[in-house]
């Protein structure tokens, strides 16, 4: 009986595959009926699996104020604010001035100071770099990064006017031949990677469903 | 002896049997040499192992060999063949001496041994040797005695051959016969032991007389119970082995007689001495208590003592009787008794010895069994709490972060550094331009806000700029996005450029809200967009109390499908975002172009899909200075040139830490170097 549960989710899984990835090739009504019906159901899943996640998180940080753990007040505000955001979203909208308000002024400025921090870390880490690794790698990575910066940032220097251009070709020849032919690597190995994918679950060969 | 049983096989025999009728081993042990003694009556009382030498001279009488003369029996007087073996080369019997008599002082305790000698001659051989050793002392002149003499000259022999530097020897004195024990009321004395007969000078060589002269006490010749009589067994032990003497424990231990002291004499303690000096049997002490308090047998030297192990030290060696020995219960010996026992040598566990108990450690093994040691003394160890650091401030960090803000902050509260706006534009920006430009008017363009919070100081300035574009166009707008939060970025934005171009939120403008699903859901979007949203964000309230919905609004009334939005523009940080749309909606987009506002980091990644052959996005926008240059050409400053300042300086800033700390490093480094 397990053997046939387990064969039956695969078939189930297989058509669904099949059926979403015929949609691509052929515009019979019901093939795509049939796939849109998959996209919704997909949809809901995911709507889904976010509040299960939320639940989950709850969960996980009401038990550490119960127990006084170490951070539990950090917990307990986080408890806090989703409990407001949520009522404020059940009752109010997701749109009400006063959602607006707290994303507004507690949620950007958080945000956006992290992305402070962030840049002001990567100087710093930069500066110790030659001093910590001191390689030719190192270096390399070093003369790259400024000569994007300095291709990127307005020109400090006005009365050399050549050096600029110099400068900036060389940023764009930097970012858009070395970096885009490095993302295309990468982009094709994405790509051939998601198709194995997809064939190895359409074959039933990969069941991340369990069985 | 009515049968005598085999040794190997234990099965009866005839009493006069050789060899076994059942195994054919042999019943008496084979004996080679060795003059039997004793007739035929002390056949019996003398030890069975006398039997093979009676045999012997039974079956060589028998085969009519002539007897030797001596080997009838021990004669009183002959020398033995030990004796005669040491005896110097070369040295020959003195004339008028009977060769192979014994010494007079010696033979004088032999009982009876001194007439017969005198009867027996020696034997042929050795007669044929006196006289040979006779003929070359006349030819040569000498009188035979100079070996004797040369040994008396030598420095070592005087000492010995004092009677006043005697020493008892407890070593030999197991060779030594015991002395009379005391009479006591139950036991009888024991009869003194019969002494041979006086033996005549001449019988006695010329050095075994002057050496005997010097050595011998006067009194009883104690030389005669170095001997043993006729009736007795002879030196050798039984079963044919030489005597071992024991090892001497004290003093004189190992060695050797002086020249001029024969091996045959046997030194006799000063007790014994005394005893056979003061005569009287009584005052000697019993022969148990002697043997245990003055003799020592089979004593080891000290250091040899102090050298064995202390597990496997007897103090005392018993011999077993034989009666008490085992039988041999296996092998080709078996049924014999006396026979060393190989298993309990080699089966039975023993004592270790002290060698081998030394462990050959090599350095690697000490190495681990010291790191061994030390983990389990780590384990063992208490842990002490450590201490909370204090804090320290991290110089560096901040240095740089205050120059960071400081730079930031600068530009805009003083105004100052300006830098010129850039002349320079991508190249891709000029085609970008035009295509919105030639934007059908008619149709909305869809925006998606598809970045989190932390972008929105880059995006929101490099989204302006575009969608100022559109709004200078007349163009209907519409917004979503696939994240929590992106709806409230884009109504912030909106809501800033909306009131410049005059645009009413849900005529010209509309919010369609979160669009949740991910990857999915943009594909969802892409077939069916009214059916993945339903309501919309922040609509009107007149809208919202009327119940419509975001596509009952002017903007979305007549858009079914991707393709009928007149330009799809995706603003994100995130390359997987603009993939997502770049390969799954790109499909259902018709002849809408898609366009990509990006973040500078996620140019790279998006722009292959630029510049395909096929674009599947049909123009970027990236970074602040792309921003800047789009403004400048449409002629208007908007939020990247107001940017743009604080931008520079802080780059600026950074490029120069960067410097600062590339030049620090090698700085080091050559220092470094140069010390070393």
């Amino acid at each position: 009986m397990r053997v046939r549960l387990s064969a039956l989710w695969a078939a189930v899984a297989l058509a669904a595959g099949l059926f979403v990835l015929l949609g691509y090739f052929v515009q019979f009504k019901a093939i795509q009926d049939l796939r849109l019906t998959f996209l919704h159901w997909a949809v809901l899943l995911a709507g889904a699996a976010l509040i299960v996640g939320l639940v989950n998180l709850v969960s996980v940080h009401w038990r550490k104020v119960g127990l006084l753990e170490e951070g539990w007040i950090y917990s307990a505000v986080l408890i806090l604010a989703l409990v407001i955001t949520l009522g404020l979203g059940l009752f109010f909208g997701p749109d009400n001035a006063v959602a607006l308000y707290i994303f507004s002024n507690f949620q950007l400025p958080v945000e956006t100071s992290l992305m402070a921090l962030l840049a002001v870390s990567l100087v710093v880490a930069g500066f110790r770099l030659v001093s910590r690794r001191r390689d030719l790698y190192t270096l390399i990575f070093l003369a790259t990064a400024l000569f994007v910066m300095v291709g990127t940032a307005p020109w400090p220097l006005p009365g050399l006017g050549t050096f600029e251009v110099v400068v900036r070709d060389l940023r764009a020849w930097i970012s858009q031949v070395w970096a885009a032919g490095g993302a295309r690597g990468i982009l094709l190995g994405v790509a051939l990677g998601a198709t194995a994918t997809g064939l190895r679950v359409l074959l039933g060969t990969e069941r991340p469903y369990g069985g | 002896m009515s049968e005598q049983r085999c040794p190997m096989c234990s099965r009866p025999n005839p009493p006069d049997a050789r060899e076994c009728r059942h195994c054919g081993a042999r019943l008496t042990p084979l004996d080679l040499g060795g003059p039997a003694s004793g007739s035929g009556s002390q056949r019996q009382q003398t030890p069975p192992e006398q039997d093979w030498l009676a045999r012997i001279r039974a079956e060589s009488e028998a085969a009519g060999e002539p007897e030797p003369e001596s080997a009838a029996e021990p004669v009183a007087g002959e020398l033995p063949s030990w004796l005669e073996e040491i005896k110097p080369e070369g040295s020959p019997p003195e004339a008028g001496e009977e060769a192979g008599r014994v010494p007079a002082f010696k033979a004088d305790g032999e009982p009876g041994g001194t007439k017969a000698a005198d009867e027996s001659g020696p034997p042929e051989w050795l007669r044929r040797i006196r006289a040979r050793e006779e003929e070359r002392a006349q030819d040569s002149g000498e009188d035979g005695q100079d070996w004797l003499s040369g040994l008396r000259g030598s420095p070592g022999a005087e000492p010995e051959l004092e009677e006043g530097s005697y020493s008892p020897r407890p070593g030999r004195d197991m060779a030594a016969p015991k002395p009379a024990a005391p009479e006591s009321p139950d036991r009888p004395p024991e009869r003194p032991r019969e002494r041979p007969a006086a033996v005549s000078q001449e019988a006695i060589p010329s050095w075994l007389r002057q050496a005997g002269g010097q050595d011998a006490p006067p009194g009883p010749d104690r030389s005669a119970e170095q001997l043993p009589p006729s009736g007795s067994p002879p030196a050798t032990p039984p079963f044919g082995l030489p005597h071992v003497q024991a090892l001497i424990g004290e003093e004189g231990a190992g060695e050797a007689p002086p020249g001029g002291k024969p091996e045959g004499e046997v030194d006799l303690p000063d007790w014994m001495d005394a005893a056979s000096l003061e005569g009287p049997a009584e005052a000697l002490p019993a022969a148990g208590e002697g043997e245990d308090s003055r003799l020592a047998p089979a004593t080891l030297p000290s250091w040899l003592e102090a050298m064995r192990p202390v597990e496997t030290f007897r103090p005392v060696v018993q011999i077993q009787t034989e009666d008490d020995q085992a039988v041999e219960s296996a092998g080709p010996l078996a049924g014999l008794r006396g026979v060393l026992i190989a298993e309990p040598l080699v089966a039975m566990p023993r004592t270790a010895t002290v060698g081998s108990m030394q462990l050959a450690v090599s350095e690697r093994q000490y190495a681990q069994a010291e790191l061994l040691h030390r983990m389990v003394e780590d384990e063992e160890r208490e842990v002490q709490a450590s201490r909370r650091a204090r804090p320290q401030l991290n110089f560096i960090r901040w240095a740089v972060a205050g120059v960071l803000l400081f730079a930031t902050a600068l530009p805009v509260l003083s105004g100052s550094p300006r830098f010129s706006l850039p002349s320079l534009e991508p190249r891709e920006l000029g085609s970008l331009f035009t295509l919105i430009d030639t934007l059908p008017a008619e149709r909305p363009a869809l925006l998606v806000f598809d970045y989190e919070p932390g972008y929105s100081g880059e995006l929101d300035a490099v989204g302006e700029a575009l969608i100022e574009q559109i709004m200078v166009r007349g163009i209907p707008i519409a917004t979503m996005t696939t994240r929590p939060t992106g709806s409230p970025l884009a109504m912030r934005v909106i809501d800033r450029l909306a009131p410049l171009h005059d645009y009413v939120p849900g005529e010209e403008v509309v919010h369609m809200g979160y669009l949740s699903g991910g990857a999915t859901a943009v594909q969802l979007f892409s077939l069916r967009p009214r059916e993945a949203i339903l309501q919309g964000f922040d609509l009107p309230q007149d809208m919202q109390e009327a119940g419509t919905t975001a596509w009952d609004t002017p903007v979305l009334r007549g858009v079914a499908a991707l393709s009928d939005f007149s330009l799809v523009t995706v603003i994100t940080a995130g390359t997987e975002t603009a993939r997502v749309w770049a390969e799954q909606a790109k499909n259902y987009m018709g002849q809408t172009p898609l366009v990509m506002v990006l973040s500078a980091g996620a140019e790279p990644m998006v722009r292959p899909y630029y510049e395909a052959r096929e674009p599947r996005v049909n123009g970027i926008l990236t970074g602040l200075p792309a921003a800047t240059a789009y403004e400048r050409r449409m002629g208007r400053e908007g939020l990247a040139a107001q940017r743009w300042n604080a931008f520079g300086t802080a780059m600026l800033a950074s490029e120069v830490i960067l410097a600062a700390g590339v030049a620090y490093g090698l700085v080091q480094w050559w220092m470094a170097r140069q010390e070393r």
